[in-house]
């Protein structure tokens, strides 16, 4: 055998690597932040401070928020009912919570709009209640929670699964209520889980454009979040606002990158204890 | 009492019985303090118990003996109320428990892989469910600390389930399960996780303890020599059903059924038995018998040997040396027996001829196990079977 190889073999790979990341990710993230401010920092403040702009923050922060507290709440049933019961239909159902990340979100989106649309038996009812879904913020957050939904349950399912029951068991055995077991026995063990999949959740909500963009109508300063105004004014020539806004986006996405490291730091640190 | 027994004549005659049952059952002194009817518990096509019934007298410890698979975990966990069983009553201390929820049964339980809350310190797992019971905070610190000592763990009480050995795990489990003084204590598979030589001390520590604190338990094993060592009552489990409860001594020197004698002791089986000299009123050569070490002697061809006529020469194939004696394996009418010969004695190896004296065997007849002594000896010379 020669001792060479290895050596070799790895030098290969990990240049290979760095040059594809580079191509992929590195320039062109670097190549936006220039765009956005080679006109000036002026204009950049202008683009980002810009009524329409503003209201695309805005609008995106309140719907990631919704989203992910729904998801949240959705996430932690799903998980604690995939794997603390056995019932009929367990296997059906896991493999439903991952239809999202399979199916095309401009599909999600066309679905909500034949659910809740004009053409859909409910919307008569709607209408009647005074709720309005497509075309407004409530689209938009139904979109966004249906896209990002599989996320925190997929994180903590593992964790559950390799726990086992034991530990519930014997709690429920001691008295303690359900609630109690949660928070005391269950919740302790799933918490970096849980919040490494808060973190892939909001990061996706955020950047969401496919189902939102069919349901949103873009309605400047109304159902606008930010892909979808970065997509107006692209479409509209304005590179120096795209980008500008673009820029904002991504180092909103580059924050939720470092605090997933640090919660995955911090979690192989609990676990090495 | 009256009532009752006017009904009794009014009621149909099974109403009837039933009704006396429970009375019996209602009745303190005397009567079993766990008592299982005719529980059945399938798990889709797996019947994981199948009309079990015992009973279990008040401060003493059973081992629910059996091999993997037998149902032993299942009964335990329907005692504890983990499991609902698909039919049968179960009752503790005379009240019917079925519908009872497990946490109200006054059950504490010892889990196999001891379930510790790992995020908790080992004072506050045995302090759990002192808290759930919302005792006052004094008496919590006095009594988890007291059974601490008393489970030999002074001064681990901020140490974490991870920072511990397995036997440490095992005693923080077993204080735990103790701590909110429960009438009946459930351990399953207790040593199962331990290290040969530590799983020793605690088979002993364990068993002077529950005497100690004077508690009924139900511990499950697949280890014999556990249940021997460590029970006053055993109950074999096989196939999900009772074949067999008694005490260790019953057990293991009248074994009774073919499962059972199969199963305890160090078992070798042979066939046609008849051919064996003082064994020829076993007429049947299709029978089959087992024998146990103890049952078979073995001397050396110069030794003197009283029964000489009913006794039979083999050769040694191999010997093992176990510690306190060897086992030798002694080929005799073309059959393996398995004989122990004492290191003090002279020895003896393979190859050699030998002469191999059998006192006694089980003739297995169906579900059935008979013992049969060598003719040679009567029943009163036998010291072994009673």
């Amino acid at each position: 055998m020669n001792r060479e190889d290895p050596k070799i073999v790895k030098a290969v790979l990990i240049g290979i690597t760095t040059v594809f990341l580079t191509v992929m990710l590195v320039l062109p993230l670097i190549y936006v932040i220039y765009t956005a401010l080679r006109p000036g920092l002026e204009t950049f403040i202008a683009a980002v401070t810009d009524k329409y702009a503003l209201h695309s923050i805005y609008l995106t922060l309140i719907v990631t928020l919704m989203a992910v507290a729904v998801n949240i709440v959705f996430g932690l049933y799903t998980a604690w009912a995939l794997t603390k019961f056995s019932f009929r239909g367990k296997k059906f159902l896991s493999t439903l919570i991952d239809l999202p990340l399979t199916v095309s979100p401009i599909i999600a989106g066309l679905i909500f709009v034949l659910t809740f649309g004009r053409q859909s038996f409910l919307y008569p009812y709607l209408n009647e209640w005074g709720i309005k879904i497509i075309f407004a913020v409530p689209g938009i957050v139904l979109a966004t929670v249906f896209v990002t939904f599989p996320f925190i349950s997929r994180e903590i399912i593992p964790v559950l699964n390799a726990q086992g029951k034991d530990e519930e068991e014997a709690a429920a055995l001691m008295g303690a209520g359900a609630f109690q077991i949660f928070r005391q026995i269950t919740f302790p063990h799933i918490k970096w889980a849980f919040m490494y999949g808060v973190v892939l959740c909001s990061a996706r909500a955020m950047g969401e454009f496919g189902a939102v963009s069919v349901l949103s109508g873009h309605l400047r300063g109304k159902t606008n979040t930010m892909p979808l105004y970065i997509e107006i004014l692209y479409q509209g020539y304005d590179f120096t606002g795209a980008f500008a806004v673009s820029s904002i986006l991504v180092v909103m996405a580059i924050l939720i990158l470092i605090a997933r490291n640090l919660l995955e730091h911090r979690s192989k640190n609990k676990f090495l204890k | 009492m009256t009532d009752i027994k006017n009904s009794k004549l009014t009621d149909s005659a099974a109403a009837g019985t039933e009704i006396e049952q429970k009375l019996q059952a209602s009745d303190s002194a005397g009567q079993p303090y766990v008592e299982l009817r005719h529980i059945n518990k399938s798990f889709g096509d797996f019947k994981a118990s199948d009309d079990v019934s015992f009973t279990v007298e008040k401060g003493s410890l059973v081992g629910l003996l059996g091999p993997s698979g037998s149902g032993k975990t299942t009964i335990l966990r329907i005692l504890a109320g983990l499991e609902t069983a698909d039919s049968g009553e179960i009752y503790i201390n005379g009240k019917l428990v079925n519908n009872i929820p497990a946490n109200k049964r006054g059950i504490g339980f010892v889990f196999q892989s001891y379930a510790l809350f790992r995020y908790m310190t080992v004072f506050d797992n045995i302090a759990f469910g002192l808290r759930t019971k919302k005792a006052p905070k004094d008496e919590i610190k006095e009594k988890v600390n007291s059974l601490i000592d008393l489970v030999g763990l002074t001064g681990l009480n901020k140490r974490y389930p991870n920072q511990l050995s397995g036997g440490q795990r095992q005693r923080v489990a077993f204080a735990r399960a103790l701590a909110t003084e429960p009438s009946l204590l459930l351990l399953d598979e207790p040593f199962a996780a331990i290290d040969a030589k530590v799983r020793q001390e605690l088979r002993s520590w364990l068993k002077d303890l529950i005497q100690r604190v004077g508690i009924t338990s139900i511990f499950v094993t697949h280890d014999q020599s556990e249940a021997i060592e460590v029970a006053d009552q055993i109950i074999i489990t096989n196939h999900g059903h009772v074949e067999r409860s008694g005490s260790p001594i019953e057990i293991y020197s009248n074994p009774e059924s073919s499962f059972v004698t199969k199963f305890i002791g160090q078992p070798t089986i042979i066939d046609n038995p008849g051919i064996f000299n003082g064994f020829s009123k076993i007429r049947e050569s299709r029978s089959t018998a087992v024998l146990r070490p103890e049952f078979i002697s073995v001397t050396k061809l110069n030794e003197p040997f009283r029964y000489n006529i009913t006794s039979e020469t083999g050769i040694v194939e191999k010997s093992f040396f176990r510690g306190g004696d060897f086992e030798l394996k002694v080929r005799v009418h073309d059959q393996l027996l398995t004989v122990n010969r004492p290191i003090t004695q002279e020895r003896i190896v393979p190859g050699e001829e030998v002469r191999i004296f059998i006192r006694s065997l089980y003739l297995l007849d169906g579900d059935k196990a008979v013992t049969v002594l060598n003719d040679s000896l009567t029943a009163a010379e036998s010291t072994y079977v009673i």
